[in-house]
């Protein structure tokens, strides 16, 4: 009997180990590591703050039992959907498709709670609500240009804070992206770990960023990455920070936003260059006047019906009534 | 020769005013393509309604194409071959996580359809795209 209560407990040892596997085993943002506790203090998580609180009151059920979906230690890690950093004791930064709905306005406040503190979304840290979302004014949703937004905390979050480099980093300096994103490539199989993560990638050319992505790379953006791939940021990774050494200070030069895929070959990862809105943060930091976001319902389909090619044909037209009257006034003066 | 002259003339001006009057036409009727564009609502994936108001905005003129896919904004390429042919590459997309689970396997679904469309057709206000990876049917 002893023996037989072994097998059954060696036997749930091997399936609950097996269970934990699908969060942790994957290494990798994609192709990084797990980053040391406390290896990066400015680290936010941006969660659901509905979600989260609900998990932790009990309130998010299944439909079909009854029962909470959730275990609560697991709410910051099933309310997660954002990076940020924190850059002063009472603001984040993050990417502004993070806090933007889908009709292009801004979401409330209310709705956000920001991690700081921990590593680790199953254990530590603290939550703290956000007061106010500024959004950069010329943030496209349609294109991710400018993405960047700054949230206002209601209370202090500690001076565990990062600067913003301030320039561009060089062509193949190795920069690090750091989130709680997946980290599979693959487009069939996720994983999200609780553990912060960190890769290190090479800053990329806007030649080479150019060749890859055309008119859709702008000059508010930069890409890091491996031609062959591999390592990248992923979902979950937005608005997360991009460090860079600066003479062994890490200072953020970049906010994750956006890629073809997740450390596909020949595509990179396309940042926020933070070097374009130092001012915008420090004014909007400092408490100075800003141009605020306005939500207005940007279409990229210009052609879209009527229009035709009027200015080719217009000037044509005023040619032809031009050379008509010349015609016309030869043959009187005949 | 006055005739002659008079005649030639009159045709010329007829021609510039034909040209002019032609490039003044929309496009969709010179261009069957140019009925793709638009803001499109996906209707249903593969028969099923989505949970989210998923979207694709197609601009003929340089090809991009852009949407909502239930938790990210994407982008992409759209190139047209013909009346039927369709292929739509280079899909970027920004990298949010949603909470829902669901939705960000609705999401994934969606891209990938997108990704594998090799031809579509347009009936009235209904767009439907079809390809490897699954149907998708839009309205405006």
């Amino acid at each position: 009997m002893t023996i037989l209560k072994l097998r059954v407990l060696q036997a749930l040892t091997v399936l609950c180990c097996l269970s934990l596997s699908q969060v942790h085993a994957q290494t990798k943002i994609v192709g990084g590591v797990k980053s040391d506790p406390g290896a990066w203090p400015s680290a936010v998580a941006l969660l659901n703050k509905p979600l989260a609180d609900g998990i932790e009151a009990g309130t998010i059920v299944s439909s079909l039992t009854g029962l909470p979906l959730f275990l609560v230690s697991e709410a910051n890690y099933q309310s997660q959907n954002c990076g940020g950093s924190l850059i002063d004791s009472k603001w984040v930064l993050t990417a502004a498709h993070c806090v933007v709905g889908e009709d292009n306005t801004v979401i409330a406040p209310e709705t956000l709670y920001a991690l700081v503190g921990t590593s680790d979304l199953m254990s530590g840290g603290s939550r703290i609500t956000v007061k106010s979302i500024v959004v950069h004014h010329a943030y496209n949703s349609q294109t991710a240009d400018s993405d960047i937004a700054l949230l206002e905390l209601e209370s202090s979050a500690g001076d565990s804070t990062t600067d913003v480099l301030g320039v561009d980093p060089a062509v193949d300096t190795i920069a690090t992206a750091i989130g709680w994103g997946d980290t599979t490539a693959d487009d069939a199989t996720t994983s999200y770990p609780a553990d912060l993560r960190e890769v290190d990638l090479p800053v990329v050319s806007r030649a080479d960023c150019t060749n890859v992505y055309g008119a859709d790379f702008t000059n508010n953006m930069f890409c890091a990455g491996y031609d062959a791939g591999g390592k990248d940021s992923c979902q979950g990774d937005s608005g997360g920070p991009l460090f860079v050494s600066d003479g062994g200070v890490f200072k953020q030069a970049g906010v994750v936003s956006w890629g073809t895929g997740c450390a596909q070959a020949g595509y990179y990862g396309v940042y926020t260059r933070l070097s374009q809105f130092t001012t915008w943060i420090n004014t909007v930091k400092s408490g100075g006047t800003y141009t605020p976001y306005i939500a207005s319902s940007i279409s990229s389909s210009v052609s879209a019906g009527g229009g035709g090619n009027f200015w080719f044909g217009f000037p044509l037209f005023i040619i032809m009534l031009v050379l008509r009257k010349l015609i016309i006034g030869t043959k009187k003066r005949n | 020769m006055k005739l002659i002259m008079n005649r030639l003339k009159q045709f010329f001006v007829a021609c510039l005013a034909g040209i002019s009057l032609t490039a003044c036409v929309p496009e969709s009727v010179n261009n069957g393509g140019s009925a793709l564009a638009g803001k499109w609502m996906l209707q249903t994936m593969n028969g099923a309604a989505p949970k989210a108001p998923l979207s694709l905005d197609v601009n003929t003129d340089d090809g991009s194409v852009r949407g909502f896919s239930g938790c990210n904004r994407f982008f992409a390429r759209a190139q047209m071959t013909g009346e039927t042919q369709l292929r739509v590459s280079k899909i970027g997309s920004t990298k949010k996580l949603c909470s829902d689970g669901a939705m960000m396997n609705t999401e994934r679904a969606y891209l990938n359809a997108l990704k594998g469309v090799s031809s579509y057709s347009i009936s009235g206000n209904k767009l439907s795209l079809s390809g490897s990876a699954g149907n998708l049917v839009f309205t405006k």
